[in-house]
């Protein structure tokens, strides 16, 4: 009721910025870093927050596909070819990041989320329409840890180890 | 650049973390310390030492290096650990008991003595000989240990698992292994034989036992110890040396404890007895055991009284009296026990001796040996020693026995020989009565019928009386060379002597060239023209002298006229502008000589058939060649002839520009005409020169002689031609018209040098490289457009390119100082620059490229770093970042990176990832090991924007790719100090 006495807002203010955990932002620093190797210019991170953002809109009927295209994008200079070197060699991207692992099943998503952009309509294993938010909330974490995976360093591992090896051992 | 860490991480979390590579595991273990022992081991973290590997591994286990760093911390841990562990005989274990025994280096002696049983029951020390049998340190170390805090019993089962014997099959076909039987390749160096023989007394019996079991099975698993250098009596723990060493140290132990344990006990003569029953009265029946024993009961004549009649008399029980009495072991104990026999006895064994060694005369010099031992009690029965030395029997009182072999300073004994006189009365004898006794007291047949038996290490032989004479020359040069016609007399004088006069001469000629400037040299000149008329008149008798039983070598005359050639040669060599002899006085006597030296037989054409020639270099090479060259006499006599037309020149008064009369062309004319060895003909070549330059237009027609082109000269023309190439360079000679096309035949030669032992720049093709190079860094009209620069790179082999830019590379742009008063002309700068980028542009090869390593340099403003930068970054393409030559390149790295970053970073990338790390080239990470510069360009790279994602990215690369160890972590410190 008191909401009602007060007076309302007209126009469309910025809506909320999505807010991410810190393992988000760490992920999406490193995508980054990972895609600026190549020179390229738009920024996964932007298109990661594009996605939640856009999942997160339930009025928007279309918003599955549209965060699926988004993380899509993100794969898609990754899975589309390998990254050059000034020799002129190619190299996969990962392996030019100096990541740990250099296939850690990224097609599999890749594969879904193309299923996803395209409405399923190029393929029969998914059924879009029952494809609900939550499917997608489960894609997204398959997501992003599977790119934690592809993204970490041996300097990272080194880091993770000294950190173990700073407590004590477990009783 | 932070980096998400999981706060917390469960035991399947960190296990999975460190085993997403080696790297991981290597850092995981190298960062653990105490306190995670026990946890990490009784969670499995410490499994992979258990684990069986049928492949040979490739790395060292990082848990091993753990346990190792662990030992001194937490050796009672660490020592369950070993203990819970099987070893067997797959790979892993071999690594796993070679980490177990550095551990065991560290270990205190109460840990140490809970491990000692499991390395001999698991026969460590044998399963760790294929990759460590080097580790003798270790073993130092464990047995110092026990010995220094009393451990004996430990200590003793240590030395029997150190002490496991080589199977019979590698002993007896191995060559490595014939001489050490042990499996510790530096056994002695442990001191597990002085350990075993400081033993404590209630100890030593038990390292008597072991010493002599080992002793008995080195001794049956083969037979190629005889010891026969040895003398049981004189034996020492520490004297042996290289030969056989460590079965010589074994032998010495063994006989350190029997002095102890017997000699020092002869007082209760049970005891003594006792311990020769339990440990020798059965010991397996071979020559060095017999001695042994001998040895033993020598100690306490007394006590062995019967064991030593025995051993006495066995000499007569065997066929052949050496198996018995070789050696000095029989003789000495003969003089140090023979006094305890009963009266009848002795009497008796001195029967035996005459009987069995009278009878022949090559027997009683050894029957005589033997009789001397007895002296003492021949001395006393006047009758009984007449008798002997009535039957020819020589009673030596000052004889003493020697080994068999006699070793000096650890090595046989030197053969040295002797002469009649000593070196100071030969210096006061007259020359004539020198060579009287040359001729009739000092034959080498006299001389070897001087010597005896004994006199084989020190033989009186005309090599002596040689020595004698070549070192007595320079004391009385000018009468020795007024004299010289006395020690040629052709059948009257031996050759040796001959060959020694003229051996000596030249040597007294190089090392006194002042005094020989004084000589007046008539006389070796009259005895070379004597030595030529002699061999003209008739020539002399070939091939190789059968020498007698005490003579080294004797010189043939061969050997003589090959001394003669070099004396000719030593007479003409110049030095500080002047020669030893009056040239323009000797000329034509010394031509003549030259002339009848050049018609010598040798070399023959055995001498070149590589499967009758002395040398191991079969392949006809170039170094093969000259070798033989100036092993030969016609050689030999060429050399002379080449040091000759220089002199002559010099004093020419012929023609403007011609510098070679005609007799001397004539010569060299009939010299060729006949010529058909290689050796010669490559002496044809490489003193080409100096013909040229004494008549250009002469020996122009003579060209297609030295440098034949019918087929069936083709071998004689590639001798001329690696003749050629191995002299400098001359610019008139290198443009001539009529010598540039043989350059043009040289690159069609086929590689005739191909063989595993050719050596580097000693090839036609090497050969021809350098001259080419010499050129284009010297002459400017060498280069682009000139026709034999353009078709030694387009008809050219790699190797001989590679040749060409390693050289350019070595022997001026990277050289502290390059070619003498070489300089670097812009002009000079410029083609470098050009060469280099028309390679890049025309050449794949990676030979060629890898020599490339030569060429970066920044110190001689040759090249621009930039540009630098960029060629090498194209070069490292063509060699997948392999360089043959690295210091440049790692001395340059921060001043490219200063100056080129992005393409440093790509050499970074292609040099120390691709080259070094993936292409496991072990330089590249050797050199990254002993210098930062590529430290400090990578903290140029990292801190410049426009590098830094991806230096942060080569970083992670290099540190979790190399699979050589923490070689590379250092380079954390730039990402982790420059956030």
């Amino acid at each position: 009721m008191t909401e009602e006495l007060q007076p309302q807002p007209i126009g469309n203010a910025s809506s909320t910025p999505v807010r991410l955990t810190p393992e988000q932002e760490d992920l999406c620093r490193r995508m980054d870093e990972l895609h600026a190797l190549d020179q390229l210019q738009a920024k996964p991170s932007d298109m990661f927050r594009g996605a939640l953002s856009v999942i997160e809109d339930e009025n928007n009927t279309d918003r599955i596909a549209q965060a699926a295209h988004s993380l899509r994008e993100i794969l898609y200079p990754i899975m589309s070819g390998r990254s050059r070197t000034l020799s002129g060699t190619r190299e996969s991207p990962f392996e030019k990041y100096g990541s740990v692992f250099l296939d850690v099943g990224l097609g599999r998503i890749y594969g879904r989320l193309t299923d996803l952009a395209h409405h399923g309509v190029t393929s029969a294993r998914l059924d879009f329409l029952n494809f609900s938010a939550s499917d997608f909330d489960n894609l997204m974490k398959d997501f992003e840890a599977t790119m934690q995976t592809a993204l970490i360093r041996p300097i990272d591992v080194h880091r993770s180890i000294d950190q173990f090896l700073s407590g004590d051992p477990p009783q | 650049m932070t980096v998400q860490v999981q706060p917390t991480m469960d035991k399947e979390q960190i296990y999975e973390r460190i085993n997403v590579d080696l790297d991981a595991r290597r850092y995981f273990f190298h960062k653990a310390d105490e306190r995670w022992l026990d946890w990490l081991w009784r969670n499995g973290f410490l499994d992979a030492i258990k684990e069986e590997a049928a492949t040979p591994f490739t790395t060292r286990t990082p848990e091993l290096d753990y346990l190792c760093r662990m030992a001194e911390k937490r050796p009672d841990i660490v020592v369950d650990i070993m203990l819970a562990t099987p070893i067997s005989t797959d790979n892993r274990s071999q690594e796993v008991a070679y980490g177990f025994l550095r551990i065991c280096r560290v270990l205190p002696a109460d840990q140490l003595a809970r491990v000692v049983r499991k390395i001999r029951a698991e026969r460590w020390i044998p399963l760790i000989d294929v990759i460590y049998r080097h580790s003798s340190f270790e073993c130092e170390e464990m047995l110092k240990t026990l010995a220094d805090e009393s451990f004996f019993e430990s200590l003793l089962v240590l030395a029997e698992a150190v002490l496991a014997v080589r199977p019979k099959e590698e002993l007896e076909n191995t060559p490595l292994h014939r001489n050490n039987p042990f499996y510790l390749e530096y056994l002695t160096r442990t001191g597990i034989f002085r350990q075993l023989a400081s033993l404590e007394t209630e100890y030593a019996e038990a390292a008597l036992a072991l010493a002599i079991q080992k002793l008995s099975e080195v001794l049956t698993t083969s037979n190629n110890f005889w010891l026969l250098e040895v003398d049981f009596f004189s034996l020492q723990l520490g004297q042996s040396d290289s030969w056989q060493e460590e079965v010589c140290e074994l032998a010495a132990l063994a006989k350190a404890l029997a002095v102890r344990l017997i000699g020092k006990r002869c007082d209760n003569a049970q005891m003594a007895r006792d311990v020769y029953v339990r440990h020798f009265a059965s010991l397996p029946d071979n020559r060095v055991m017999r001695r042994f024993k001998f040895f033993v009961l020598s100690l306490c004549p007394a006590a062995f009284k019967d064991h030593l009649k025995q051993a006495y008399f066995s000499l007569f029980e065997t066929d052949n009296y050496y198996d018995v009495s070789s050696g000095t072991e029989y003789e000495k104990t003969l003089r140090e026990g023979f006094h305890v026999l009963s009266a009848e006895d002795k009497k008796h064994f001195i029967e035996r001796i005459l009987d069995t060694f009278g009878r022949q005369l090559d027997r009683k010099r050894y029957g005589s040996q033997i009789l001397s031992m007895t002296l003492l009690y021949l001395n006393e029965l006047p009758e009984l020693k007449e008798r002997v030395e009535k039957e020819g029997f020589v009673l030596n009182p000052d004889y003493e026995p020697r080994p068999d072999i006699v070793m000096e300073d650890g090595e046989f004994s030197i053969v040295s020989s002797q002469a009649p006189v000593s070196q100071e009365e030969f210096g006061q004898l007259p020359l004539a009565e020198i060579a009287r006794r040359l001729r009739y007291e000092w034959t080498p047949a006299d001389l070897n019928a001087r010597n005896t038996e004994d006199d084989f290490y020190n033989p009186m032989n005309a090599s002596g009386v040689g020595d004698r004479l070549q070192n007595d020359m320079p004391e009385r040069l000018q009468q020795y060379v007024d004299n010289a016609t006395l020690f040629f007399e052709r059948d009257a004088l031996d050759q040796n002597y001959t060959y020694a006069f003229l051996i000596g001469m030249q040597e007294a000629i190089k090392n006194h060239k002042a005094a020989a400037s004084e000589v007046n040299w008539d006389g070796v000149i009259n005895l070379c023209c004597a030595i030529k008329d002699s061999g003209e008149r008739e020539p002399f008798e070939r091939g190789q002298r059968v020498t007698g039983w005490h003579d080294n070598w004797l010189a043939d005359w061969g050997a003589v006229h090959s001394a003669m050639a070099d004396v000719l040669r030593e007479l003409l060599i110049e030095q500080d502008g002047l020669i030893p002899v009056d040239f323009g006085r000797y000329r034509n006597r010394i031509l003549e000589i030259t002339s009848y030296l050049l018609t010598c037989p040798g070399p023959t054409p055995a001498d070149e058939q590589a499967e009758t020639s002395s040398s191991s270099d079969r392949d006809g090479s170039i170094t093969y060649l000259h070798h033989l060259a100036i092993n030969s006499a016609r050689g030999r006599a060429f050399e002379a002839f080449a040091s000759f037309v220089v002199q002559d020149g010099k004093k020419s008064k012929y023609d403007a520009g011609i510098k070679i009369s005609g007799d001397v062309k004539r010569l060299y004319e009939r010299v060729l005409q006949k010529e058909n060895r290689r050796t010669i003909m490559f002496l044809f070549g490489r003193y080409l020169p100096i013909f040229y330059f004494g008549d250009r237009v002469w020996i122009r027609k003579l060209l297609p002689r030295i440098f034949p082109q019918e087929p069936a000269k083709m071998d004689l023309y590639a001798a001329a031609w690696g003749g050629f190439l191995t002299r400098d360079l001359y610019e008139e000679m290198f443009f001539d018209p009529e010598i540039q096309p043989l350059y043009g035949r040289g690159l069609a030669l086929p590689d005739v040098a191909k063989s595993p032992q050719r050596q580097r720049y000693s090839e036609p093709d090497a050969r021809l490289a350098q001259h080419l190079a010499l050129a284009f860094m010297h002459y400017q009209n060498f280069g682009w457009g000139h026709q034999l620069f353009e078709a030694f790179w387009d008809r050219g082999t790699p190797g001989q390119h590679a040749h060409f830019v390693d050289f350019v590379g070595r022997s001026f742009i990277s050289r502290d100082k390059a070619e003498e008063s070489f300089e670097f002309s812009q002009e000079v700068k410029s083609r470098l620059r050009k060469l280099w980028d028309w390679r890049l542009q025309k050449d794949r090869k990676q030979e060629v490229f890898r020599k490339f390593g030569f060429w970066i340099n920044l110190d001689k403003g040759i090249f621009d770093p930039a540009w630098l930068a960029q060629r090498v970054r194209q070069t490292l393409e063509k060699t997948n970042g392999l360089l043959e030559w690295q210091h440049e390149l790692i001395k340059s790295a921060p001043q490219l990176a200063q100056a080129a970053p992005e393409e440093t970073l790509e050499i970074a990338r292609l040099y120390l990832f691709k080259g070094g790390v993936r292409g496991n080239e072990q330089g590249t990470l050797w050199h990254w090991e002993h210098d930062d510069k590529w430290i400090e360009a990578f903290e140029i790279l990292y801190k410049n924007p426009s590098t830094r994602r991806e230096t942060d990215a080569l970083v992670n690369r290099l540190i979790g790719e190399n699979e050589k160890g923490k070689t590379l972590w250092p380079l954390k410190k730039i990402l982790v100090e420059n956030p």
